[in-house]
């Protein structure tokens, strides 16, 4: 049986400013997929992850995002990420003053409220917060500081996951999580997407990189290109990518416009 | 020829043996009127320089608000009653005849200029410097004016653009500055003598710095010039203004007004390296220096720039500051107060944000020693319109001696949500182990603490053209001499 | 200048004339003579104006358009025995303050302190009272403390002699006239050697009336002594409260204050203390919580007169709708007072394009070998954590909340009382939350008088 489509983006057109960054970007991600968008910097990768998630300061001048049957862009940020949306940042920010624990029990609440169910019980939720840092490799001690701060660029993309194994979103993107990341915590936060993929969820992978996707297998690996998706492929698209670069993508593109 | 040692050691005796090199009198005959000031003069000022009936009428308004204010009590400073009716306020080199090349210019004051160290002769063209030298209160002579009136731009004494472009003065004279602002911008109007005035046209950089040099000459004066600078659209202008005075032991007052305008896209960059005499080391004499500058970015995009060095002058009393009127301006206060002996210096800056999105910096650094006082003030105005606006504000004090003071007093309001405003402040001494380090590698600790010194102020000797920065940086060597130990 | 505040200006004189000075006739001289230099100073300069440097973002016109009655000698109610007023699990002393007037009877403790009203206490022990009594105030140029020593009805006195540690007292202010009020409140605090000493204060009021409360506090804290001040201010919008402060701090001696500012209509507390001797702890931390019309003042003035001490002055802001604050912070270095470290910060975060902060944190430096530093910042809410609270499905609301606790975190954890810590963090949520009404079951959970 064909699933229902989990995210279905469609002529997708968004600014910032003045300045027009995705224009005409089809998607379509089932549950159960893992798809990798690749692309040279400053394509839209980025702001595609951001419009998604409801970020202030784009403009939708263009297009639909459906997701779960609901048009995602009447929602608030906060109810993206209610509805299942989670964004591994690419810059964590640092919260100073605001620990972990009470964000993290923050966040669960709402969750849980959400769906109508009561706020979590201190012990259970310690239990759970444990298990979850034990999974991603996160020394205990990190749980008392405040959200990012101090944390080395490792430790924050490792957060990121950890915060995903915690809220079990049905759709996560992960925006650069690889970068900067020494290989130990690449496994490590390889390893953590991994342990959560299963057939009802689904992630998108942004990265620079192919390096991420030898440890995080894409089905599906889309080549972003001036705000739009040019090519898709499977896992041997990145292989392809990693080996010739960018530049041939970008010949591609170059003739199908002048050929159009 | 002298060893490295021996020159080295010369350029030291030199450097921490004087006093005060600028401090000679010039037997030049000067024209005075007699002393006080009343409604007479005033007309006789006005007369004398036969200027038009609108200027007259500014004076006497400025004169009658002048009568009715009081002095400023705020400042961190002792000021001596001043007697305003026993100063002279006017004086002026007396004229031979009119001057139409430097080579007319009395040879005296050729000779002062060029003690000075002044680039007032044609020769200096290299230097890339246009002068306008302004003797107590009358500008001598301004160079370069025909290369610069080739591109449309007026570099001349004040006097003369009254003469020349009434519409122009009158249009913007008292804009910024209005004769009511203070007491000293009020006497400043009522009895200016003379001073510089800039015009740049739309579009038009000026290809060369501009500088005035002011020198109070004759005892007994008062010395009130008044610059007024407007930069139309797009324009540049570097403006410089040095200022010196000889030793006497009578206080002396000077009190200026400068007004700056900056049109659309227009920059100004206005440095001062003032070095008006402090008086001696018990502090007698010197100069009572309460100067008014303000500009205003008046259109969007502007930007103007203030930067100082104020060595000299027993008492200072000055704020230049900026009014960020145009969208997206920005403004930038640069300083640095050094205070020795018996000074006493109350200076700052003011930015008062308006438009959307305008942006200040202050880095201010102040160095106190001796018997000194030195203060910063300075107000952060952030009005509620000035959306998305940002100040960031710096300023350290150095203290030298356990004699003096250091204070630093910032005035911050906000009146909107998305502005940022940041102050940070610190005070300390000269670092020991800075200190030890230096005299480790074999300097002495005069030379050891001048090479900190520099260091400590070169954010600020940095936005001085070079020609400035040399003599700014010799200035506060001179200033500190005999502080150390 | 409005004609009420010239009206305001004349009815005090004239009853302080007419029918204060009769009431005062039994008073020790030395009280006495305090009052009418103070009221001749009152008379003369009357109320602050905005042309007084540090009254020029502080209008107090839209206080003196009403009349205040000044409340000599009513008694609301003769005892307080049966009002609770405790923070569970801190053994205290409780006194109440009632519209300027102390309720109860003087102690004498076995461990030796003496508290009670400062007026019974002048009478006790006259000369103690004389040695320290408006020795600090007396130099103060501040039109309120004029009025505060001309006019104070009563306050508390508190004796700590050496050695007694672990001193804790809790003083509930209650602002509850029946009537518009002029309320003026004097106290007195001596800490001899080696003593530590806890003060927990509340400072409440009514509902319905205006007040215009004065509370001025001398504080002698001895060598090797401690002494800490937690206030918690939460008047009714009508009311305003000025809390001025002055202290003389001697060698060794620590003195910790922590204020904090939730509502009123104006709430102004300056605080002034001396350092008198090496390695002495001054801080001042402070927290106002300003929203409506409501202006929240500090003024803190940290003399160091003597060498090697540290001081240090935290104060944060929020302020939202059409809320103003007015922070003036100074630090003087003088002379001798080499080797002092001084820190300064006052930070602020505003919420709408009406609210208002003006800020000035000013250093006055006469010793060179010193370590003095201040820093001032006004900014918002961080948008890109807004974001990313948000994004974790914590709604816009509660992300904001989330930032402007942690915001306030630095003066959570400046608290040396353990059992006060989840007290006022509870207090300083509701008042973010707007859950925090006038006398609501406050921190101390004390009852209001009927």
């Amino acid at each position: 049986m064909k699933k229902k489509p989990l995210l279905q983006i469609k002529n997708l057109h968004a600014k910032i400013g003045d300045k027009e960054i995705i224009k005409g970007l089809n998607l379509t991600i089932n549950p159960g997929e893992v798809h990798a968008i690749m692309g040279p910097n400053g394509t839209g990768k980025s702001t595609l992850a951001n419009v998604i998630t409801g970020k202030e300061g784009y403009e939708v001048t263009d297009g639909e995002i459906i997701y779960k049957g609901k048009n995602l862009l009447d929602l608030d940020p906060e109810e993206r990420a209610l509805e299942g949306i989670f964004l591994g940042f690419q810059y964590p920010v640092e919260i100073p003053g605001v620990s972990m624990t009470n964000f993290m029990k923050a966040a669960i609440d709402a969750q849980r409220k959400y769906k109508g169910q009561d706020p979590i019980k201190p012990g259970e939720f310690l239990k759970m917060y444990r298990e979850k840092q034990k999974m991603v490799n996160m020394p205990d001690k990190m749980k008392n500081r405040s959200v990012n701060e101090g944390f080395s660029g490792g430790e924050k993309k490792k957060n990121e996951i950890f915060q995903m194994a915690m809220l079990q979103p049905d759709l996560a993107i992960l925006d650069e999580t690889d970068s900067g990341l020494d290989i130990d915590a690449l496994k490590a936060v390889a390893d953590g997407v991994n342990k959560l993929r299963n057939n009802d969820n689904a992630f998108l992978v942004i990265t620079h990189y192919q390096r991420l996707l030898d440890h995080i297998v894409p089905d599906i690996v889309h080549v972003m290109y001036d705000g739009k998706i040019v090519k898709t492929g499977d896992k041997n698209l990145a292989k392809e990518l990693e080996e010739k670069g960018y530049a041939w993508i970008e010949e591609e593109y170059k003739k199908s416009k002048q050929n159009a | 020829m002298l060893s490295k040692e021996e020159h080295q050691d010369k350029v030291l005796k030199e450097v921490t043996e004087q006093e005060y090199k600028y401090g000679f009198q010039s037997d030049i005959e000067t024209e005075k009127f007699p002393p006080g000031l009343n409604e007479e003069i005033i007309r006789k000022i006005s007369e004398i320089r036969q200027e038009p009936e609108w200027v007259l009428e500014f004076r006497l308004k400025a004169y009658h608000a002048w009568l009715k204010m009081e002095e400023p009590k705020w400042a961190h400073l002792v000021i001596p009653k001043i007697n305003f009716n026993e100063l002279i306020y006017y004086a002026k080199p007396k004229p031979k005849k009119k001057l139409e090349s430097l080579d007319e210019v009395d040879p005296e004051i050729l000779e002062v200029y060029e003690k000075l160290g002044i680039p007032l002769d044609e020769q200096k063209a290299l230097s890339g410097v246009a002068v306008d030298a302004v003797f107590d209160s009358v500008s001598v002579k301004t160079t370069f004016q025909k290369e610069l009136k080739e591109r449309g731009i007026i570099f001349c004494p004040i006097s003369e653009a009254i003469r020349d472009y009434p519409d122009l003065v009158k249009q913007y004279l008292g804009s910024v500055v209005p004769y009511s602002d203070n007491y000293y911008a009020a006497l400043n109007s009522a009895v200016f003598t003379d001073g510089s005035f800039v015009f740049i046209p739309k579009g038009v950089r000026s290809p060369m710095e501009l500088s005035s040099y002011f020198r109070i000459n004759s005892a007994g004066t008062g010395q009130f010039e008044r610059t007024l600078v407007i930069v139309e659209e797009g324009g540049y202008v570097s403006y410089l203004e040095g200022c010196t005075a000889p030793q006497r032991d009578e206080n002396q007052l000077h009190a200026a007004v400068v007004e700056l305008i900056a049109k659309k896209d227009a920059e100004i960059k206005y440095s001062t390296v003032q070095n008006w005499y402090p008086g001696d080391k018990e502090g007698k004499g010197g100069i009572f220096n309460f100067v008014t500058k303000r500009g205003i970015c008046k259109g969007n995009h502007s930007k103007i720039s203030w930067t100082q060095v104020e060595t000299g002058s027993a008492i200072t009393w000055k704020y230049p500051s900026t009014i960020l009127k145009g969208d997206n301006s920005i403004a930038e206060f640069y300083s640095v107060a050094v205070t020795n002996n018996h000074q006493q210096a109350d200076t700052g800056t003011k930015m008062i944000h308006i438009g959307k999105n305008t942006k200040s910096t202050i880095i201010s650094k102040g160095i106190s020693a001796g018997k000194s006082q030195n203060s910063y003030r300075g107000l952060v105005d952030i009005k509620r319109g000035a959306i998305n606006s940002r100040n960031y504000s710096v300023c350290d004090s150095l203290l030298m001696g356990d004699q003096c003071g250091a204070h630093t007093f910032p005035y911050i309001d906000v009146e909107n949500r998305s502005s940022i405003v940041e102050h940070e402040a610190t005070t300390s001494k000269i670092s020991e182990e800075q200190l030890f380090y230096l005299q480790q590698r074999g300097l002495d600790e005069e030379s050891a603490v001048n090479m900190i010194v520099n260091g400590y102020a070169k954010e600020v000797l940095n936005q001085l053209p070079m020609e400035f920065a040399v003599e700014a940086q010799k200035l506060l060597e001179i200033s500190l001499e005999g502080s150390v130990g | 200048m409005p004609r009420t505040r010239k009206l305001l200006e004349q009815h005090i004189i004239d009853f302080f004339e007419n029918t204060f000075s009769k009431q005062i006739q039994e008073e020790p001289g030395f009280i006495r003579k305090a009052r009418i230099e103070a009221f001749q100073k009152f008379k003369e300069k009357g109320f602050p104006t905005l042309k007084d440097e540090k009254w020029r973002k502080t209008n107090l016109n839209r206080l003196l358009d009403s009349y205040y009655h000044p409340v000599a000698h009513s008694v609301i109610k003769d005892s307080y025995e049966n009002d609770i007023c405790i923070v569970p699990e801190l053994k205290t002393k409780n006194i109440y303050l009632v519209n300027g007037h102390y309720a109860g009877d003087f102690q004498e403790l076995e461990n030796g302190v003496l508290l009670g009203s400062i007026k019974q206490a002048a009478g006790k022990y006259p000369e103690l009272v004389q040695k320290y009594f408006n020795r600090l105030t007396e130099k103060s140029t501040n039109p309120m403390d004029y009025l505060n020593t001309a006019l104070f009805t009563d306050g508390f006195f508190m004796y700590v002699p050496e050695n007694v540690k672990n001193f804790n007292l809790q003083i509930s202010q209650k602002l509850d006239a029946p009537v518009d009020a002029l309320i003026n409140t004097r106290n007195l605090v001596i800490i001899e050697k080696d003593a530590q000493v806890n003060i927990i204060q509340c400072d409440d009021s009514n509902e319905h009336r205006s007040h215009f409360a004065t509370f001025d506090s001398e504080i002698f804290v001895k060598e090797n002594a401690e002494l800490n001040w937690y206030k918690y201010q939460n008047i009714n919008n009508l009311s305003a409260l000025f809390s001025n402060s002055f202290s003389e701090v001697k060698e060794k001696a620590r003195f910790y204050t922590n204020f904090y500012q939730l509502n009123g209509k104006l709430l102004r507390n300056e605080q002034f203390a001396d350092i008198l001797g090496k390695e002495v702890e001054v801080d001042h931390y402070g927290l106002y919580l300003v929203d409506k019309t409501q202006q929240f003042d500090n003024v803190i003035f940290i003399s160091h007169s003597s060498e090697g001490s540290y001081s240090n002055q935290k104060f944060k802001g929020i302020l939202d709708d059409s809320g103003k604050g007015f922070f003036n912070g100074q630090i003087l270095v003088k002379k001798d007072a080499q080797q002092t470290n001084a820190y300064q910060k006052n930070d602020n975060i505003l919420l709408t394009d009406k609210a208002k902060i003006s800020s000035q944190p000013f250093l006055e430096i006469y010793a060179d070998d010193v370590s003095c530093s201040h820093g001032s910042t006004t900014g918002q809410l961080d948008n890109e954590a807004l974001f990313y609270i948000r994004q974790r499905g914590i709604s816009k609301r509660d992300a904001q909340l989330l930032q402007l606790y942690a915001f306030t975190g630095e003066l959570i954890e400046a608290i040396k009382i353990p059992e006060l810590i989840e007290p006022t963090k509870d207090l300083i949520k509701k008042r973010l939350n707007g859950e925090l009404d006038v006398c609501e079951k406050c921190i101390l959970q004390c009852t209001v008088p009927n």
